[in-house]
C-alpha cells in the first residue's frame, strides 16, 4: 500500500503533469496530421525524455501514444483521410456523419469511445494484466494463424457491398505484403531486383498513399460537381459532446469494441489497425443499426475508435508483465526504460513497483486528459478547414509526404505512396474499396510467418497442425462458422419459405 | 610587380592552408548516425546512448537516424552509399557487415564499410526457459540425442550472431534440433516463455531480465556474471565463438584524421565512468577496438562467417 503512496508523492510532481499534458497534447496534434502517426511522434520526443525523470519520460511516452491514437480519427472524420493507419476503419462511418453535416458529433462520439476504451483497458491492465500476460504466451504460432484468420473473414465486413471486390482487394493486399524478404529465410520474392523493395512496402507511405492522396486526387479529379462536403461549412464550430445519457445507450458497442481491442492488444501478431477493422465488422455483424452503417452510423464511429485507444492498455499487458513489447510503440517505451537505467523484463514489478504503477497512473490520466486536448485541437482544425480547399489539400499532400518519407527516412517510400495513391483513386473509380486492401497488407506478413513456422512446428502434418491445441480447434471453428453461417441462414430461409 | 607576387604568394599559402584547415574543422556541422533497425531494439537503444556520448565528447549534434528493413541491410546500404565526409557515420552489430554480405548479393561489399571502433561485444549462453526439466547441460544432450527433431532452436533471422552462436553450438555437440526463425529478439523469447521453442543464444542480460537457464557459456572463459555455468570447451566440445559486437562504422574514402578522430573519441567514452555505469545498467559489455584493430577483427570475423555460410544456406527447416 505504502508503493502507491510513494507513487502518488513522486506523481504529484507538477513537472510530471506538464509532461503527460504536453504530451498527450503534442500526440493528439501529430496523430490528427495526416501521414504523421505515433512512431514519428514519439520518435521525436525521445530526445527529450533522456535528462528528465524516468516518471516524466514515461508520462510523455504515454502522452503520445494515448493522443496520437486518438488523434487519427479527428482528420479521418473531417477530410477522410486517416491520420494514422488505424483510424481508416473510422474513415468509413466518420466522413459519411460529416457528408450529413454531423461532424461534430462524429467527432465528440469519437473522443468519448477513445477515452472509453482506453480506460476499459487501462482497468484490465491493473486488475488482470500478469495473469492475461501469462495467458497470451499460449498463443504460439498456430493459435496466432488461426486469429488472424478469423480476423481475415473480417474483409467481408468491411467489403461495403461488394464482396467479390472485396476479396480481390484482400488478395491483392496479402500479395503486396509479400513482397520483400521472405520472413522466415530471407529469400527474396517480387523485389525485381530492387534494393529497397527487399524490405517490402512500408505500411504507413502505402495506407497514406491509399487513403489520403487517393482522396486528394479523387476530389481534384471531381471538382466542380458540386456532389462532396463543403468544409466551408460554417456550422461546424468544433467538437459536439454526446449526452451521458445517449452515451449509456450505446454502452453495450463501447463495451464490446473496447474489449475487442484490448484482447488484440494482449496477443501477439495483430495490431491496432486490425483491431479497428474487426470491431467494426463485429459492430456490422450484431449493431441494432447495421443497415445504417456505412451512411453514417454513429455505431461505426464508435466501435474502432473504442477498440484504437483500447489496444494501447492492452500492448502494455506484455510489455510491463514480461518485458516483451507489445507493438512498436511500446518497444520504443522500453528501450527508454532501459536507457534510463530501469531493466524491464519478468521482474519489473518486482524490482520498480513504482515505474509500473506510474504507467497505470499516466495512461489513466492521459485518457481523459484526451477530452479536453480533443476539444482543442477540433477548434483549431476547424479553422483551418475555413481555408480554401486547394491550399487546405495543398497542405495534407505535403504533410502526408513527409510522413511517407518519415516512417523509414527513405525516398523510396515516397514513390511507393505516390503509385498508392494513384492505384487507389483507380480503384475509387472502379467501385473497389479500399479497406480490404488494407487488411490483407497488414496481415499479409503475420499470417504467412505464423502459418510457417506452425507447419514447422507441426512436424509437416497437417492434421497435427489443425489440431495443434484446443485454442487453435476453437478458433478454427469460429472461423469455419463465421465463413458458413450466412449460407446456413440463407438455405434455413429458403426451406421456411418453401414449407 | 612586387605586389603582384606578394598576393598571388599569399593566395597560394592561403589555398594550400585550406584543405588543412578544413581536415581540422571537422566537425563543424551536425552528423548523423545511422541505425539500421527500427526505434526501440538494443541496437537502437545503445547507439542512441554513443550517439549521446559523441555530442559531449565531439560538440555538435549528432542526430540518430534509424533505417530499418531487411534486418538491416537498408541501413548499412545508405551508410556505404553516404558521401565519405564524416558527416554520416554508422552503428552496426555484425548481421549486416559480415552475416548477410555473406549471404546474397547486396548494393554494398565487405569493403565499403569502414571499421571505425568497437564498442561493444556480447558473448552468448545457451540459454533455455526455467520450465525445461533439464538440470545441467549433460542432461539436456542426452534428453536431445534420445529425441532428435523434437526440439526447436530459435533465432531473429537466418546469418546473423545469435542463429550462428546456437547453431554452431548444437552441430558441436551432435544434436538434431528443428530450426524455427523469427522476426526479433523479443518473438524468440515469447515463444521460449511459451514453450514452443527451445533453445537460444542469449546475452546474460537476456538471461536475467527474461528468467531463463543458461546451459553453456559459448566462450573459452567462463562469464564473470554467471560463473556456475560451464563453457562449453569444458563440456567437452569445441565451437568457434561468436558473439554480438557492435561498433561504429563511416563510408569507405573517409580521410583517415577523422576516423582517428573518432576512434579515440570513442576510446575516452568507453574509459569514462559514468558511460561505464550507464553502460552496465544497460546490461551492455564494453569492449574497445581501436579502428586498426577493428579492421582486424572485422576481416577475421568475416571470413569466419564466410565459412560457415555455405553450410547455413543449404539448412532446410525440416532438418
Amino acid at each position: 500500500m505504502d508503493i502507491l503512496w510513494q507513487t502518488c508523492l513522486e506523481l504529484a510532481d507538477p513537472f510530471f503533469l506538464a509532461a503527460l499534458l504536453a504530451g498527450t497534447a503534442w500526440g493528439v496534434l501529430v496523430g490528427a496530421l495526416p501521414g504523421l502517426g505515433p512512431i514519428l511522434a514519439i520518435s521525436i520526443c525521445l530526445p527529450f525524455t533522456y535528462n528528465i525523470t524516468p516518471m516524466a519520460g514515461i508520462a510523455i511516452i504515454i502522452g503520445c501514444y494515448c493522443g496520437s491514437v486518438y488523434g487519427g480519427s479527428i482528420s479521418a472524420i473531417l477530410i477522410n483521410t486517416p491520420g494514422t493507419p488505424q483510424a481508416a476503419a473510422t474513415t468509413l462511418d466518420g466522413y459519411a456523419m460529416t457528408r450529413n453535416g454531423q461532424a461534430g458529433i462524429a467527432l465528440g462520439w469519437a473522443n468519448v469511445a477513445s477515452v472509453v476504451g482506453g480506460l476499459f483497458s487501462c482497468v484490465i491492465l491493473i486488475i488482470l494484466g500478469p495473469r492475461l500476460a501469462d495467458f497470451a504466451l499460449n498463443f504460439g504460432p498456430i493459435e496466432t494463424f488461426a486469429m488472424i484468420l478469423l480476423a481475415l473473414t473480417c474483409i467481408i465486413g468491411v467489403s461495403g457491398g461488394n464482396i467479390i471486390k472485396g476479396l480481390l482487394a484482400g488478395i491483392v493486399g496479402l500479395f503486396l505484403a509479400g513482397t520483400g524478404s521472405d520472413p522466415l529465410f530471407g529469400e527474396l520474392r517480387f523485389d525485381y531486383d530492387v534494393f529497397e523493395l527487399s524490405a517490402g512496402f512500408e505500411l504507413i507511405s502505402m495506407v497514406i498513399g491509399l487513403f489520403a492522396l487517393s482522396e486528394v486526387l479523387y476530389r481534384a479529379s471531381s471538382t466542380g460537381s458540386g456532389n462532396k462536403a463543403s468544409f466551408n461549412d460554417a456550422k461546424f464550430m468544433g467538437m459536439r459532446f454526446p449526452t451521458p445519457r445517449m452515451i449509456w445507450s450505446r454502452r453495450k458497442i463501447l463495451l464490446k469494441s473496447s474489449i475487442i481491442g484490448t484482447a488484440i492488444g494482449i496477443l501477439p501478431g495483430t495490431g491496432a489497425a486490425v483491431s479497428c477493422f474487426i470491431s467494426y465488422a463485429e459492430a456490422k455483424r450484431s449493431s441494432p443499426n447495421r443497415e445504417r452503417m456505412g451512411q453514417g452510423e454513429v455505431d461505426g464511429v464508435i466501435a474502432p475508435q473504442a477498440a484504437d485507444n483500447a489496444v494501447t492498455g492492452g500492448a502494455l499487458v506484455p510489455t510491463l508483465a514480461l518485458g516483451l513489447p507489445g507493438d512498436a510503440v511500446t518497444a520504443i517505451m522500453l528501450a527508454t526504460l532501459t536507457i534510463q537505467g530501469i531493466t524491464p523484463g519478468v521482474r519489473l514489478m518486482v524490482d520498480n513497483p513504482v515505474v509500473v504503477y506510474g504507467v497505470f497512473v499516466s495512461l489513466i490520466l492521459a485518457s481523459i486528459l484526451l477530452i479536453p486536448c480533443g476539444y482543442g485541437i477540433a477548434r483549431a482544425f476547424a479553422r483551418i478547414l475555413r481555408t480554401p480547399e486547394p491550399l487546405l489539400f495543398a497542405g495534407v499532400v505535403v504533410l502526408c509526404l513527409i510522413g511517407a518519407w518519415g516512417a523509414r527516412s527513405n525516398v523510396f517510400d515516397l514513390y511507393v505512396a505516390f503509385c498508392a495513391g494513384i492505384f487507389g483513386l483507380t480503384m475509387r473509380i472502379w467501385g473497389m474499396p479500399v479497406a480490404p486492401l488494407v487488411i490483407g497488407l497488414v496481415l499479409g506478413k503475420q499470417v504467412e510467418i505464423n502459418l510457417r513456422q506452425g507447419i514447422i512446428l507441426a512436424g509437416h502434418d497437417w492434421l497435427a497442425f489443425l489440431t495443434y491445441s484446443t485454442i487453435a480447434m476453437i478458433l478454427f471453428g469460429v472461423t469455419a462458422l463465421v465463413l458458413v453461417a450466412p449460407i446456413i441462414k440463407k438455405w434455413i430461409a429458403k426451406t421456411r419459405n418453401r414449407a | 610587380m612586387k605586389k603582384l607576387l606578394c598576393l598571388m604568394t599569399s593566395v597560394m599559402l592561403l589555398a594550400m592552408a585550406l584543405p588543412a584547415r578544413a581536415a581540422n574543422a571537422w566537425p563543424d556541422k551536425t552528423i548523423t548516425l545511422i541505425i539500421p533497425y527500427a526505434a526501440g531494439g538494443v541496437a537502437d537503444a545503445s547507439g542512441r546512448l554513443l550517439a549521446h556520448e559523441l555530442e559531449k565528447e565531439l560538440k555538435v549534434n549528432i542526430i540518430a537516424k534509424n533505417v530499418a528493413g531487411a534486418t538491416g541491410s537498408l541501413g548499412a546500404g545508405e551508410l556505404a552509399k553516404a558521401k565519405p565526409d564524416g558527416y554520416t557515420l554508422g552503428w552496426l552489430p555484425p548481421g549486416p557487415a559480415v552475416g548477410m554480405p555473406n549471404m546474397r548479393k547486396l548494393p554494398y561489399s565487405r569493403d565499403d564499410l569502414l571499421p571505425v571502433a568497437l564498442l561493444f561485444d556480447e558473448k552468448f549462453f545457451l540459454a533455455t526457459s526455467k520450465k525445461m526439466p533439464w538440470k545441467d547441460v549433460n542432461g539436456m544432450i542426452a534428453d536431445v540425442k534420445a529425441n532428435p527433431d523434437k526440439y526447436v532452436m530459435g533465432s531473429p533471422g537466418r546469418g546473423g550472431a545469435v542463429h550462428l552462436a546456437a547453431y554452431t553450438a548444437l552441430k558441436n555437440m551432435g544434436l538434431k534440433c528443428r530450426y524455427v526463425p523469427e522476426r526479433s529478439n523479443a518473438d524468440v523469447l515469447k515463444a521460449i516463455a511459451g514453450g514452443t521453442t527451445h533453445f537460444h543464444a542469449s546475452s546474460a542480460n537476456e538471461v536475467k531480465r527474461f528468467d531463463l537457464k543458461p546451459l553453456v557459456y559459448l566462450d573459452k572463459e567462463r562469464s564473470s556474471i554467471y560463473p556456475d555455468v560451464p563453457t562449453i570447451f569444458e563440456a567437452g566440445y569445441e565451437v568457434p565463438v561468436f558473439s554480438n559486437w557492435m561498433g561504429l562504422y563511416a563510408p569507405n574514402g573517409t580521410p583517415q584524421e577523422i576516423i582517428k578522430k573518432l576512434s579515440d573519441a570513442v576510446g575516452k567514452i568507453a574509459e569514462s565512468p559514468e558511460f561505464k555505469a550507464t553502460a552496465e545498467k544497460m546490461g551492455c559489455t564494453i569492449l574497445y577496438l581501436p579502428a586498426d584493430k577493428f579492421a582486424e577483427f572485422y576481416v577475421a570475423q568475416y571470413d569466419l562467417y564466410k565459412s560457415l555460410m555455405q553450410e547455413l544456406l543449404k539448412t532446410d527447416p525440416k532438418k
